[in-house]
Formats: C-alpha cells, structure tokens, sequence
C-alpha cells in the first residue's frame, strides 16, 4: 500500500511529507533524485522506480513531483491515479496546485491525505465528499469565522453520502436556479507529414458538466449518433448496463462540475481535419536559410477558426529568424530555440488564398555549425466553437425524479491540446 | 493569513514557546501552537519533546483539535510509548461517542500507533466496531484490522479478526464489502501462505454484486482478488467475464487494468475460437487504447502491459498499430515502449507505414531513441522478409548521414541482417567499409569485424583492414579482441597464403601477451585446430551458423504467461517475475489456468496448483504458531527452509530448459566467438555439457534409488503378496533403505488404509553396533501432497538388533510437485549418523477416499461429460474366479464404490467411482459375462495420467485372495 508521499518542488526541496505507516526517512528521494538527474527533462523521470527495500512511483504535474513511497507489490497504476486524484483534489480545493497554494494551506492539505487514504487504503477521493468533511478555504468563510469566532474547517456531521449507494452526490442540494450545462469538448490528436497526408488523427473527447440541480435529479442524455462511440470511459455514476443495451447515459449527477465521459475516437474513423499548412523550410549556409507557413481553414463548416498558435522548435544551430506574420504576431526565443507564431483568429470564408494568414523571412545559422539534417516540427494549436469535429451530437436531455423544470445547455468545442497536432516538415 | 506562516518557525528557543502555548487555557491558541508543531513535524522537524503537552490537548471535545492531536500521535508515539498508553484511556471513551465520525476516527487512528502496549487496548473496540450499526465505522474496522495484522499477526488471529472480516465480506453496504476485500488483500499479501479468501462460488457472487456499487478503489481490490478465483469451467469464467467487461469503460485506469487482467486470465479456459472470445478481443481493444490518451505516467504503466498482452495476444491489438505512433514530446520512457510495441506488431501488411515513421525517428534529437529506432528498423527488416531489402536501404541511407552513433547501430544490426539473409546484401559491405573509421563503441566494432571475417573473400582488403585492427588490439575491448581473433583465423582459411603472417601475429598476441583466459585458450584452441588438422579447423570456424529466430527480445513463454497473472502490478511493469523483485517474502506462483477438454495433461496440475496454494498455507501457519514444525529443526538447514529450498529447487528445474540455451551461447561465444553456433554436431554435445551438472543435482537421489529398487524386486516378488487385514489391500513390507545403504540402518515399510487415513507402517531395524537416535522424516513434495500429519516420533533410542514399528499417519494436503510416476514419493530419513534419501512407491489403492460415492444422475451426468477420447479400455482377468457380489465387496473394501448395476443383453454392468484424495473422480464401467473370466473394463476420468495406476490397483485387489 502506499505508505508515504513526498512532494517535491522543481528544484528538487521537499516540502511535504506524509506518511500513513511508519515514518519513512526523507533520504529515500535520493534514489528519485539520482534517477532524475540521469535525465534530460524533468518530465522524462521513470515513473517507477525501484530501490533495495521500496518502490517509488511519481507523477510529474505543474513542475512539481508526488513521489509515493510504497514497501510491497501494489498496481503502479492504482497509485499514478491515486496521486492525479490527490492533485485533482487540491487543484479543485486550492484553484491551482502549486508549491505556494499548497504551503498556503497546508493544515487543509494534511487533512485532505488524512482523509484519502487511511493506512495505504483510499478512503474518500469524490471532491463532494470531502468538501462536506473538510470546508474547502474561501474569503467568506474566513470572514465568517473572524465575526463568529469560529474557526475550524472541519465538520462535525458526517457526510450522508458516503455510504449511499451513490457516494458522489450530496443530499439535500437546494438551488433557486436549476441549471444542467454540458460541455462537448473534442480534442484532435494527429500527425501530419511533408506532404500533408495525414499520418494519424484520432480525437480525444469529453463531456464536462456543470449540474446544479436540486433534489435527486435522474438524467438521460441520448445522442444523434452514439455510434460513433465504442471506446468510451464513464464517470462511475453512469449505469453501465443502460448504455450497453440502449446506447443512452442515464445517471444521477454528482453536485457542481465533473466530468461524464470520455471517448476517443481512433484512427480507422476518417476525420477532416479542419486546418492545413503549407510550409517551406530551407536551411542553409549562414542567413541564407528560407522560411515560409501559410496557413488555411479547410472544411471547417462555416466556423471561424479561433486562437490559432503554431509553435517551432528551431534546431540549435538557427541563432536568430527575422519573420514578418502578416497577422497576428511571432516571437523567436534565441535561447529556447522556440518560435511562436499567435495567429488569432482566421474566419472561414478566407478563399483568396493571397489574403490567408502567412509568415515569412529568414533563417540565421550561427557560423561553423552543421546545417541541420531534418526540418523541425511544428506545433499547431487551434480551437474550433460550436463544433465537434467528430460529428457527435446530443440529441436530447431529459430529467426524472424531480418535478422542477431545469434550464438546459450543451456546447461543442473542438481544440487541440498542447503538442498534440503535429506538422513534419 | 494563510497558513505558510507555521513553515516560517525557525527561531531558537521556539519548542519552548510552542510548549508555553500548548498549555495556555485559551483554545485558540492551543489550536495555532498545535498547527504550528503540526506544521514543523511536515517538513521534517522534531517535536517529540512536546509530546505530554499535546496528548493533554487530546480531552478538548473538538473535532479539529482532536484530528491534529491523533495526527501527531500517529507520528511520534512509536519514540514514546510509555507516554503514549495516556492516550489510551481517551481512545476507549471515543470509540463509545455517540457520533460515528469520532468513533471511526478512533479506531482508526489507533490502529496506526505501532506500540503494543496500545494495540492491547485496541482488540475490544475495534471488535465493537466491526460489528457497528454504522457502515462508516465498519468500513473503518475493515481496514483497521489489516493494520492490526501488520503490527501483530498472532493478535488478529487469536481474537478471531480474520472471520469478523470475511463475515463483512457478506455487508449490506457495498462500501463495507469493499474494504473488507482490500483489507483482506493486504492480509494475504504480506502472508501468502495463508487462506485469507475462501474463493469459491457463492463469495466471487457477492464480490460481483459489490463490484457495481463500491468505490473505484474497491473495484480494483475486488477485481484483483476475483482474478485469484478458478472458475469451475468455461461457462463459470464465461459469465464472469460478461459480468465485469462493462468495467473496461471505467474512467478509472487501475479499474480497467485490473479488468483486463481478469479477462485475459479467464480467456484461456474459453474455447479461442468460440463467437464470445472474438468479440471480447474487440472489447478489450479501445479500452487499452484509450490509456495511451491520459498522462504519460499511465501511458508508461499500460505500455508495459501491452507488451505483454501483444506477445500473448497479438490478434487484439493487430489493427491499432498508429496509436503508437510516437510523439517528438512524449517523455523518452514512453517513446521506448511504444517503439518496441510498433516492432511487434509489425506485418507485411502496415511495414510500408511503420517504416517511414522509422526513419522519421532516426533524424530525431534524442541519442537514445535514435539508436533505439534504427535497431528497430533491423528488427523488422528480420521480422518481415518481404520488407528486408526496403528496411536495409533504409538503413544505407542512414550510414550515409554520417551521423556516427547512427551509423554504429546501423552496423550492428546490418550484422544480424546478413545472418538472417545469407549471401542476399553482401553488395552493401563496401559502404560498410567506408565507415570504419568512426566506429568507436565495442559493439559496433565487433560487429563490423565479423562482418569482414565473414565475407574475407569478397572484400579485396580484408587482410589490410584486419590488420588495420590488430594495431591496436591490446586496448581494444575484450568483446572485439576475441571477433577479431576469430576473423583473422577466418581469413586465413579463406585465403591461406597471403595471411599467414597475419594470423601467426595475431594466436602469439593473444596466447603470450594477453591476461584473459577466454582469449588466450580461445587462441590455443585455434592454434592447435590449425597445425593438427585444418580440415576440422575449417568444419569447425567456417561451419553453416544457423539462422537466427525472427521475433527477438520475446519474452519466454511460462514467464510469460506467469507475467500475464500479473497484469497490473510491478512484475508488469519490470517484466520480471514477482519473487525476484520482492525481497525476503515467499510470493506464490501464479499460473494461467488451463483450458479443460484440449490440455488434458495439465488438468491435474491446475487442480493440484489450487490445492497446493491451499496446502501450502497450512504448513506455514503451523511454524507461525511455532510448535509442530518444531521438532523438524532437527532435520537441520533442509527442514528449516524446506518450503524456500524446495522452491528454489522447482525452479531451478525450470529454469534449466531456459538456462541451456544461454549457457550454450555464453560458453560457445565464449570459445569460439560470436559466429560461432557451429551448427548441427557441436551443438548437441555442447548441450549435453552444459546441462549435465543440472541433471547430476536433480537426479542424484533417484539414481542411487533405481539401484536399490533392483535389489528390493529380487528379494520380495509380485507373487508374495498378502493380506495382513480384512480391510483395505495392504502389501506386505518391502525393504526401502538396506541395512549397507542406510548404514546399519534397515527400514522396510508399506501403506495403509486405517479409519479412513493414510498410514505409513515401517520397521527400523538398527543393524549397526551403535545404538541410533534424533530420528526425523521428511516427505518431498509429491503429486498428491501427503505429509505427515505429526513429525516422527522415536522417543528412545534404537539399540544394536533392536526392531520398532512405526505408523506414520500421512494427510494429503500437503505442497505438490507432480512426479513421475505419479505414485512416486521421495522420502529423507535422518538420524544421528546421516540423513538417507529414498523412493518408494505409494499404491494408488491407499489414496482412494470413503465418501467417492456419487448419485446415478451425477455419474450419468459426469460420464457423458467427459469426452470420448478420455476413455480408456482394458481387460482384466477374474483370476480367482470371484462372483460378482464378492467382486463388489471386495472393491468396496479398498473405497471402489459400485454406483449402480444393472444386466444388460446378458452382461452384469457394474457402475463404479473412485475418489482420489485430491478430489479427482475416476469413473469405471465393468462388463462381465457370465462364465468368463475376462472382465472388459473402460475408465473414464478428466485426468488419463491415472488411469493406468488405477488398472493396476485393480489387477492387485482382484488377484489378491
């Protein structure tokens, strides 16, 4: 089980640790830092490591390591999940997780482990549990407890939801606006070639809500054309069996923002890919070298495409680009080696491919340094409203269980997560 | 005000002001004085001074308090355990508070002090609260009871825990299930040897039934625990199968690891060809696809898992070969996994595709990937012949870059290409040539070396660029020193003439310069080879080397499979394993279970493996309780460890089959150089070699025994057989050990079947001058797994002359190695003179349990089950002309139940069962024509290996009188 947690900040201080068992010295993390400074990147540290009498599983977010410490054979990823979930927590607790906000908090933060897991065991991982075991801090409450005198987050009452059978909702939630919103949100993995064939391209997507609903609200959610999901993920309060029989997500919702589901979409389904580049790259001699992106919509259905990025990590020998955007704005960093070109927004009907959004100029190569072999990769981020590049559509939702009649939103977005669309050049 | 302000408390003289503060009246400051030392004790300061003054706070009825103080108890009072039991008191009041949130958080918090003055304390709360009206408190119980257990073990057994928590198995509350099972899987984790789960039927249902409504965290416990279950056959794995794959889609990770670790366990009892098998392979695809989208860490763990499931199942995932696709930002760990994944999934129908991504990877920044990605394009150039000539211009492009650690993998795999594809790309070693020069890493050099001793004969300069290497040899690497030997020897027996100066330099270097013994005697044996015979120096250097296998770095199969058990876990991930990683813990073996009505020879093991993972247990917890093992410590370092040494004597010989081919690798290489497989004579006698000290070490009691056994047929032949009781067929003593062998010790001995146990009878007869004492027996694992129910008990010792019976009771529940024959069973008797290891042979007869009888419907139904091909048909002879009412008494008396009996077409049927006392049933048909004395006997059983035995205990009880 797992029996301690360091947490460990970027420049390698630990400044927290929790232990369930036993006190485990902090000089286990010698072996986490002897296996980090073998590599490269921080985020390239193995996952799991092994030293004579431990285990050590970490996860790298927000530049800071959760080393979990364990003594015996548990599943690695019951721990990588169970360390996301703490993150997540203090993440939904704190608004962020950092090194400042957790120190901030820290009594919180001691609770919270308290009450996650006991002796190795995960006890309450579901954010509305432990929000009505551990008030999560806030000005209001503070100022309430300066008034009152009071000044404790802890409750006294023990949540009625954790032994139900749906441990993920509270009773008695009361809103005066009943409010279901549904998020849509598509993320395109791909990869493209020289040519612009498509290599791989498979979406990633999820269904975040936002219900605020009174009572026990019984939801159904049916889609235009749910077959297109056959690889899907649930949050646990969906009823398996409905959606194997009837293709529809029935569920009570959990109280406040969660995630439903998630699907991903693979590669044998064809998917258009509503963007194209056409690029020119040419390295040569000193400043010699040639660079050249235009960039273009393509079956984008009438949507404008918005918050368009494209990021190029420049081989060390490039020591300057001089590139006139003709929109928006690029910035190369000499030391990174990274150019960033913020596009913004490039609207659909952009035909006239004179008027398409393009960057050009020159590359300089520092001197008595090889001309690099390949070209560099280019990032492309984007993000695409009302539309989900799959095609997937909610066909409707309805509620049982309770009388009210709720307001009810879904919205589609389609992005791109950070380097996940990726241009060969 | 936040709370970074406790981190800031680094002043001189602070305890005391803490110490001052705690023990103020106002509250609130106790609270700030308390989260201050909590806050010290984070980051690793040490408060224990305070520790009177916080447990003083511990009386404040205050939630908030309450929890710092337990936190801080929690954490110091293993440094102060006489202060700690002030706390106990406080404790006891809690646990009877009327708010189950204070109730449980006692329990809770005092299962974590590891003082045992307190866990005392701890037994009848924590009894209380397992039985609490409130699922929070027994939840809390639940896993209170496994932290019990890892302070004391002999505690929780005592107090009767272990059944209060397998009854929560059967709580209302899915929750309370959940934990139960958990707590119960850390039990069993840290004493595999005992029978935490009762795993049967009924239990895995209700864990079924909890697994939809418990926790995401439960749900693995639950699914890690049902994949320890053996279903009773294909339909029972069938539909637990059906009932857990709706939990692929679980946002949850380890949930779906877990799942699929269950699948794939349970898909070998199910017939691979069947509709449902095909369409969970199609279930099991996106779900282990889908893990490759969320954070990399995750991503690493299930690659790990693909590799494995990808060599046992490769039909799973044949289509998803893009999904892994490697990202220039995927963390480095990641890429390499996904790299070996696409090599194995490789075909002739996607090379084109994962080629070109191939090369994109060879152009990246990463050395390591780099190099990883060119050997990667060998292996498919290996893997799919059709591909081989795209794959090796793939590569000279490559070498072209001049790119110089591109270049040496390169020429390292290119050196494996020509052995795969003789005489096909020789047309390339002039650019192979063209890089010599920047080889700088061993391998590569060797490499290249071979490359040219190889093909000496088409490369002009050959003799030069030998040469060219030898100028340096003396730092050359030991791996390059001994390729380079060998390929000047090859030159030379190519081209004879010129090279002669060349390669009486080279066997001088090496016999008369060098420090290493595996370059010096390889240089005598070539010399020798040379100047006696150079036709076998020819048939030897030059042979035809064979080719080498397509898959590489495979996994081998039992490991494999063990591995598969294991999906999920750390062995997953290191590939390895369990018991090699975890240190000083006895782990059980996991073994897939064999699909029943194709594998027939394994049947038995699997039953026998489940029951020895039950057997097993008991031995270990006797010796936990500390007394009837005891007395085997005179046995000396074979009992003490029996259960490791045995172990490691089982793998050893399982090892043996995998350790041949390396051994025969590392010694040939190590003789005769890289190239030198020799092909086809060497080989064998190189395997015998080395395998023989293996088989001297398994072997040596047996062989010593077969001696003995001659002798004992001599002297006591089939036709003195007798009865000694109206009971159970006994046959009289024979002589096990003779008075020469056992060094004036005689025993001669027999089995028996007295009130339903097996009764080992023997007489020590002491032969010598000296009287014999400290007698102890040990039984070697064998099929059935009889060990004595007590150790051997001789009291007094054993003068000159002297005689002494001895009954043995034997249980059949001990560890179980099968053996051959199955009724073989190795015995070790010691005593003050030596310890003499025997065979002896157990009749199957004595292994035939009272309650075999079965219902005619069962035996209908049991017959009819068993397939055709089972059946085993035999003639026996009635010799003492029995009628068939004695017959049938007769059989009875040795627990040969008749079922039922009938006449048809004028023949007596008799329907008999036999139970084995390892629950296997052996079910038998007797046709007897009236007046003749030939009886036709068939046999049926799920398990053929005993049915010659069991002809035979036939043939003796009917032909005895």
């Amino acid at each position: 089980m797992i029996h301690s947690l360091f947490i460990i900040n970027g420049s390698g201080d630990v400044f927290m640790e929790k232990h369930w068992k036993t006190v485990v010295g902090k000089s286990i993390c010698d072996y986490f830092f002897e296996a980090q400074s073998k590599c490269a990147n921080s985020e390239d540290v193995p996952p799991v490591i092994a030293t004579p009498h431990h285990y050590l599983i970490n996860i790298f977010r927000n530049s800071l390591y959760f080393v979990a410490v364990l003594t015996n054979e548990i599943a690695p990823l019951f721990v990588i999940e169970f360390l996301h979930r703490i993150m997540d927590v203090f993440e939904d607790y704190f608004g962020e997780c950092t090194e400042t906000s957790l120190k901030d908090n820290y009594v919180i933060v001691y609770e919270l482990l308290d009450e996650m897991l006991d002796s190795g065991l995960p006890l309450a991982t579901e954010t509305n549990i432990l929000k009505e075991l551990i008030k999560p801090p806030n000005i209001f409450r503070k100022v309430a407890n300066l008034v009152t005198g009071d000044n404790t987050n802890i409750s006294n009452t023990l949540p009625s939801s954790q032994l139900s059978n749906i441990p993920w909702r509270r009773m008695g939630v009361k809103y005066t606006n009943n409010e279901a919103y549904f998020d849509l949100i598509e993320e395109i993995d791909a990869i493209i070639d020289r040519n612009g064939t498509t290599i791989m391209c498979e979406i990633q997507g999820y269904i975040d809500c936002c219900v605020k609903l009174s009572g026990m609200p019984d939801l159904t959610l049916s889609f235009v054309n749910p077959r297109l999901l056959d690889d899907v993920s649930f949050h646990p309060c969906v009823r398996l069996k409905k959606w194997e029989s009837e293709r529809v997500l029935s569920f009570i919702p959990p109280d406040g923002n969660f995630r439903l589901i998630s699907y991903h979409i693979g590669s044998q389904n064809t998917i258009s890919i509503p963007i194209y580049v056409k690029h020119n790259i040419q390295f040569r001699e000193g400043s010699n070298g040639r660079f050249e992106l235009t960039v273009g919509p393509k079956q984008t259905m009438g949507k404008t495409l918005e918050s368009v990025v494209i990021e190029c990590a420049m081989p060390k020998s490039v020591l300057n680009c001089t590139l006139t955007p003709t929109q928006g704005k690029s910035t190369f960093d000499p030391v990174k080696k990274n150019l960033v070109w913020d596009i913004g927004k490039i609207e659909s009907n952009t035909q006239n491919t004179t008027r398409l959004p393009s960057l050009r100029g020159n590359i300089v190569l520092s001197t008595g340094q090889p001309i690099p072999e390949s070209n560099p990769i280019l990032n492309v981020r984007f993000t695409l409203n009302q539309i989900a590049i799959s095609g997937i559509r909610v066909q409707r939702v309805d509620m049982h269980g309770e009388k009210y009649k709720p307001f009810k939103g879904v919205k589609y977005i389609t992005t791109v997560k950070k380097g996940r669309f990726q241009i060969r050049t | 005000m936040t709370d970074s302000k406790y981190f800031s408390t680094q002043r001189k003289g602070e305890i005391y002001e803490l110490k001052a503060e705690l023990n103020s009246d106002k509250r609130e400051r106790k609270k700030e004085a308390l989260k201050k030392v909590i806050a010290s004790m984070t980051v690793g300061k040490d408060v224990s001074q305070l520790f009177p003054d916080v447990i003083n706070c511990m009386q404040i009825d205050n939630l908030e308090l309450k929890k710092l103080v337990y936190l801080y108890l929690m954490n110091y009072a293993k440094t102060q355990p006489e202060m700690a039991i002030l706390a106990v008191n406080t404790f006891a009041k809690d646990c009877n508070d009327p708010s189950p949130l204070i109730r449980a958080l006692a329990v809770r918090t005092m299962g974590c002090i590891r003082v045992e003055k307190i866990t005392e304390h701890l037994c009848e709360p924590l009894r209380k609260c397992l039985k609490d009206e409130d699922p929070y408190v027994r939840k809390t119980a639940a896993v209170c009871v496994a932290k019990l257990y890892d302070i004391n073990q002999q505690l929780v057994f005592d107090q009767g825990f272990l059944d209060l928590l397998k009854d929560l198995l059967s709580d209302s509350n899915p929750m309370v299930v959940a934990n139960a099972v958990a707590a119960l899987s850390e039990i069993s984790e840290q004493s595999p040897q005992i029978q935490v789960f009762d795993l049967n039927g009924p239990t895995v249902n209700k864990l079924l039934t909890a697994l939809n409504e418990c926790s995401e965290w439960g749900q693995v416990f639950i699914l890690d625990t049902i994949a320890n279950y053996p279903p009773k056959d294909d339909k029972d794995a069938q539909s637990i199968c059906e009932r857990i794959t709706p939990r692929l889609a679980h946002a949850n990770s380890a949930v779906v690891l877990s799942t699929v670790k269950v699948l794939m366990k349970f898909l070998e009892l199910i017939d691979p060809n069947s509709e449902f098998v095909q369409n969970l392979y199609r279930k099991l695809a996106p779900p282990l696809v889908t893990l490759l989208s969320t954070e990399p860490e995750i991503q690493y763990v299930a690659l790990r898992n693909i590799n494995l499931i990808v060599q046992k199942r490769s039909d799973i995932l044949k289509n998803e070969m893009k999904v892994f696709f490697v990202k220039y930002n995927d963390p480095i760990y990641v890429k390499l996994e996904k790299l070996d994944i696409m090599i194995r999934l490789t075909n002739s129908n996607n090379i084109a595709q994962v080629l070109a991504e191939l090369k994109e990877y060879a152009t990246e920044v990463d050395v390591d990937f780099v190099r990883k990605a060119v050997r990667a394009i060998g292996r498919c150039a290996i893997k799919v012949e059709p591909a081989a000539e795209r794959c090796v211009n793939t590569l000279i492009d490559l070498i072209q870059t001049k790119v110089n650690y591109v270049v040496q993998e390169a020429i390292v795999v290119i050196k494996d290409i020509f052995r795969k594809y003789p005489n096909k790309y020789e047309s390339i070693i002039a650019i192979l040539c063209e890089n010599l020069d920047s080889l700088d890493e061993p391998e590569a050099r060797a490499s290249m070396i071979w490359i040219v001793g190889e093909y000496a004969e088409r490369i002009d300069n050959a003799d030069e660029l030998l040469e060219g290497f030898l100028d340096g040899f003396k730092d050359e690497n030991n791996q390059v020193q001994l390729q380079l030997l060998t390929a000047i020897v090859k030159l030379f027996l190519k081209k004879p003439t010129e090279t002669q100066e060349l390669v009486t330099k080279v066997l001088t270097l090496v016999t008369q310069e060098t420090d290493n013994p595996d370059l010096r005697d390889r240089g005598y044996i070539y010399w020798r080879l040379l100047s006696t015979d150079p036709k076998a120096a020819k048939e030897v250097v030059l042979a035809e080397k064979p080719l080498i296998s397509e898959e590489t770095d495979l996994l081998e199969p039992t490991l494999l499979d063990e591995l598969i058990c294991h999906i999920g876990s750390l062995a997953s991930v290191y590939h390895k394993p369990p018991n090699t990683f975890v240190e000083g813990r006895f782990i059980m073996k996991k073994k897939l279970p064999f699909r029943t009505g194709i594998h027939h020879e394994y049947e038995d093991i699997t039953t026998m493996q489940t029951n020895q993972q039950q057997q097993q247990q008991q031995v270990v917890i006797s010796s936990n309780v500390g007394s009837l093992i005891d007395d085997f410590d005179i046995l000396g370092p074979m009992s003490n460890t029996s259960s490791t040494t045995m172990n490691t004597f089982e793998h050893t010989q399982q090892q043996t089959s995998s350790a041949i081919p390396n051994l025969l690798d590392d010694e040939l290489s190590s003789i005769l150089g890289l190239d030198s497989n020799v092909g086809g004579h060497q080989t064998p006698m190189m395997n015998t070699n080395t395998s023989l000290p293996i088989n001297r070490l398994t072997t040596s009691t047996g062989n010593d025994l077969d001696d003995l056994f001659g002798d004992i047929n001599l002297h006591t032949g089939p036709s003195s057989i007798s009865f000694s009781s109206p009971n159970t067929l006994v046959l009289p003593k024979e002589i096990w050990v003779s008075a020469q062998k056992g060094k004036g010790l005689e025993i001669s001995g027999t089995f028996a079947r007295r009130n339903n146990q097996i009764v080992m009878e023997m007489d020590f007869t002491n032969k010598a001058l000296q009287s014999m004492n400290d007698f102890a027996l040990q039984l070697n694992r064998n099929s059935f797994g009889l060990t004595p129910l007590q150790p051997l008990q001789i009291l007094n010792p054993l003068f000159p002359n002297q005689t002494i019976p001895i009954q043995l009771i034997l249980n059949a529940n001990g560890p179980i190695m099968k053996m051959d024959p199955l009724t073989n069973l190795q015995i070790a008797i010691k005593n003050n003179i030596d310890i003499f290891y025997f065979n002896c042979i157990v009749p199957i007869h004595i292994l035939f349990v009272h309650n075999g009888e079965i219902d005619k419907m069962t035996f209908l139904q049991t017959w009819q089950d068993i397939p055709e091909n089972n059946e085993i048909k035999y003639q026996l002879q009635n010799i003492n002309n029995l009628s068939i009412d004695d017959l049938q008494n007769k059989l009875r008396l040795n627990n040969i139940h008749t079922i039922t009996r009938t006449i048809i077409e004028q023949k007596e049927m008799l329907y008999q069962t036999i139970k084995l006392t390892n629950g296997i049933f052996i079910l038998i048909e007797l046709k007897i024509t009236p007046g003749n004395r030939t009886i036709a006997f068939s046999l049926k059983t799920k398990v053929p290996d005993v049915a010659n035995l069991i002809i035979q205990a036939y043939e003796l009880i009917l032909s005895s009188n």
